[in-house]
């Protein structure tokens, strides 16, 4: 019994980087913008995280911190897609890389400037019932976002932008404004988580910190139609298959390579998108998603 | 005729000037924050990469597959189909090819052309997992070509970490391809692969420009409801298209193995697939400019790697390839601005 309660925390610990940089990139696609830059702004947050803390020395500064280097990142992000109409795909590689080596550069430089730091983080989360404060944070994100995007006048407004901002922009809401929001916000939380990632669980950083936690991210919201409780219910899952591989690897007897699990989220991602459209379901794609509003054209 | 002749001249113009920007500012900001004198890094980056024998020979051995892969985005692109995974297809590419060359023991020149022909039907059947989604059931390909490559990065890992790991090296990777197999070499570095990229472009040209299938390619491209009231199978041409561009891009990965790397290892796509959007993007739509695209990108991403040895630390040559991809699409801004 304690074994599969350990088991449980740490997941939960685990948890929050996927599913917060799936709420965070939930918003941007909600909205109609592709995040394709999630790895890249995850890797920025955390080495921000861990720069922040080691300048603050206080935890929640840091996160703060990878917050912040998200909202920069979403911010060029938002420049350029909404404002430029640049192609979202490109541009989001574009910043994929440029926020992910920036990371790994500003690491480099900073450790040749600062001998005597070691970049290292000592404490932990406070935790209740030995769960991390920030998982609760996470889930009450998700209430939040459901709540937001459903229930007020604002997540409509997103909502719009992402199924046909011709409609809305006739109907007098400023597209542009709303996505921008969307786009720094939600970069902002995908920073945040990981920041979460290198201050919180990893507790240091290094090049590949990330290691594709971005896009398990971005698979898990298509996996979960672009729905708050579903993308939280798939990170679950999710994070749940990585900590069963884990210990099973640590033990000897995984049955399957290591690649496969990790393969894992992408393939539901395709069985999923493919049995929803055969039955002729609703993925829950935002029509608009990818496609460029410019209010001029006719 | 003048003007348009002159339209395309700007065109380039303004393409190599925001390219020429974008990395001489990275480059002011480097030789200041790392105290490397600017000069050096100019020098070390335009010059010996195109000034140079052993610059010049780096580009154009990242210039075949590269010219290969923008190739295959080519005919997707034209049929509208945003095939983003290009990566994973390479990928299939050179799992074939190390799967002939490393198991079977035929004649050397049976083992490449087995490998062109399997690399091809491996692609092909990749890229048609997203091309017959999109044609049958209108799932979005972004997504899952996207996430396909994914699968395709882990299975090559699980490939050379396990059963094909070769037993020396610190880091997992296959053993190298017999002598035999590997493609003759013209000068050094470069060798017979490029031959073969450059006897495509001429074939991709006439496939989308004087076959049938390419008017169908472009006609499904432009308006797929207006193709289909034409009387154009539409579901079978986007099929078809998918197959051609991952079958192509797979042979990009053919080239990689063959004549480059000739083994199996981690990083092995080295982001061709990626940086073949770019150069498609930079040609804007006309395929007798990919090649000179090509080229470009190539030097670039040589320019870059080579300021690694001057002190600038290997990560810049991301960053740069981040600004490249937003530089190359940057123009369309410019035409807006007028």
């Amino acid at each position: 019994m304690p074994i599969i309660i350990s088991f449980v925390t740490s997941i939960l610990n685990m948890l929050p980087v996927i599913a917060i940089a799936s709420m965070g990139g939930l918003l941007i696609q909600k909205s109609g913008i592709y995040n394709i830059d999630v790895e890249g702004t995850m890797a920025f947050g955390a080495f921000l995280g861990i720069f922040t803390y080691y300048l603050f020395n206080s935890i929640w500064i840091a996160l703060l911190g990878g917050f912040m280097g998200g909202m920069l990142i979403g911010a060029i992000l938002a420049t350029l897609t909404v404002r430029y109409n640049l192609d979202q795909i490109v541009t989001g590689f574009g910043l994929w890389f440029i926020a992910e080596g920036s990371a790994a550069f500003l690491f480099v430089v900073a450790r040749a400037h600062i001998k005597d730091a070691t970049f290292t983080v000592s404490e932990g989360f406070p935790t209740f019932l030995s769960i991390n404060y920030i998982f609760f944070f996470s889930l009450i994100l998700c209430c939040l976002l459901y709540f937001i995007l459903t229930k007020t006048k604002e997540g409509l407004y997103v909502r719009i932008a992402g199924i046909d901002p011709r409609v809305g922009d006739y109907a007098g809401i400023d597209i542009f404004k709303t996505r921008y929001i969307s786009v720094i916000i939600g970069d902002a939380l995908v920073g945040l988580s990981g920041a979460f990632l290198s201050v919180g669980i990893l507790q240091s950083f290094s090049y590949r910190i990330v290691a594709g936690y971005g896009w398990i991210a971005f698979a898990i919201i298509l996996f979960g139609k672009w729905k708050p409780s579903n993308v939280f219910l798939g990170a679950i899952f999710f994070a749940a298959i990585t900590g069963i591989q884990t210990r099973l690897q640590v033990s000897g007897i995984l049955f399957m390579p290591v690649q496969f699990v990790v393969a894992l989220p992408y393939i539901a991602v395709v069985i999923a998108l493919t049995i929803v459209n055969f039955l002729g379901g609703d993925t829950g794609m935002p029509p608009a998603l990818g496609k460029a509003f410019n209010r001029e054209k006719l | 005729m003048n003007h348009l002749v002159k339209q395309q001249v700007n065109d380039a113009a303004i393409i190599l000037l925001i390219i020429f920007f974008s990395i001489l500012i990275p480059l002011i900001i480097i030789s200041l924050s790392l105290n490397i004198d600017l000069k050096i890094l100019f020098s070390r980056y335009f010059y010996s990469t195109i000034g140079t024998r052993d610059g010049l020979t780096a580009i154009l051995v990242r210039f075949t597959p590269l010219l290969v892969t923008a190739l295959a985005l080519t005919v997707a692109f034209k049929s509208s189909v945003w095939n983003i995974g290009a990566e994973g297809q390479i990928i299939f590419g050179a799992i074939a090819t190390l799967g002939i060359c490393l198991h079977l023991n035929l004649h050397p020149i049976i083992l490449i052309l087995l490998s062109f022909i399997f690399a091809f039907f491996l692609g092909g059947m990749w890229g048609l997992i997203a091309g017959s989604l999109k044609a049958l059931w209108n799932v979005n390909e972004i997504p899952v070509t996207l996430m396909l490559n994914f699968v395709a990065y882990e299975l090559i890992r699980y490939l050379i970490s396990s059963p094909w790991k070769s037993p020396e090296g610190l880091y997992p990777a296959t053993i190298r391809i017999p002598f035999e197999t590997r493609l003759p070499f013209i000068e050094s570095p470069v060798n017979s692969s490029i031959i073969i990229a450059i006897a495509l472009i001429p074939v991709i040209y006439l496939l989308i420009n004087k076959t049938s299938l390419g008017f169908e390619l472009r006609a499904v491209g432009f308006n797929r409801d207006i193709a289909h009231y034409q009387g154009i199978n539409t579901k079978k041409t986007i099929m078809t298209c998918m197959i051609i561009s991952g079958g192509l891009a797979a042979l990009a990965g053919v080239l990689i193995v063959l004549g480059d790397v000739f083994r199996g290892e981690e990083g092995i796509t080295g982001s061709y697939g990626f940086l073949a959007i770019v150069v498609v993007l930079i040609s804007r739509n006309r395929a007798e400019l990919i090649p000179l695209a090509a080229f470009l990108v190539a030097s670039i991403i040589v320019g870059a790697i080579g300021l690694i040895v001057v002190g600038v630390p290997r990560r810049f040559t991301e960053i740069l390839t981040g600004i490249l991809f937003i530089a190359a699409i940057t123009p369309k801004l410019l035409e807006k601005l007028k």
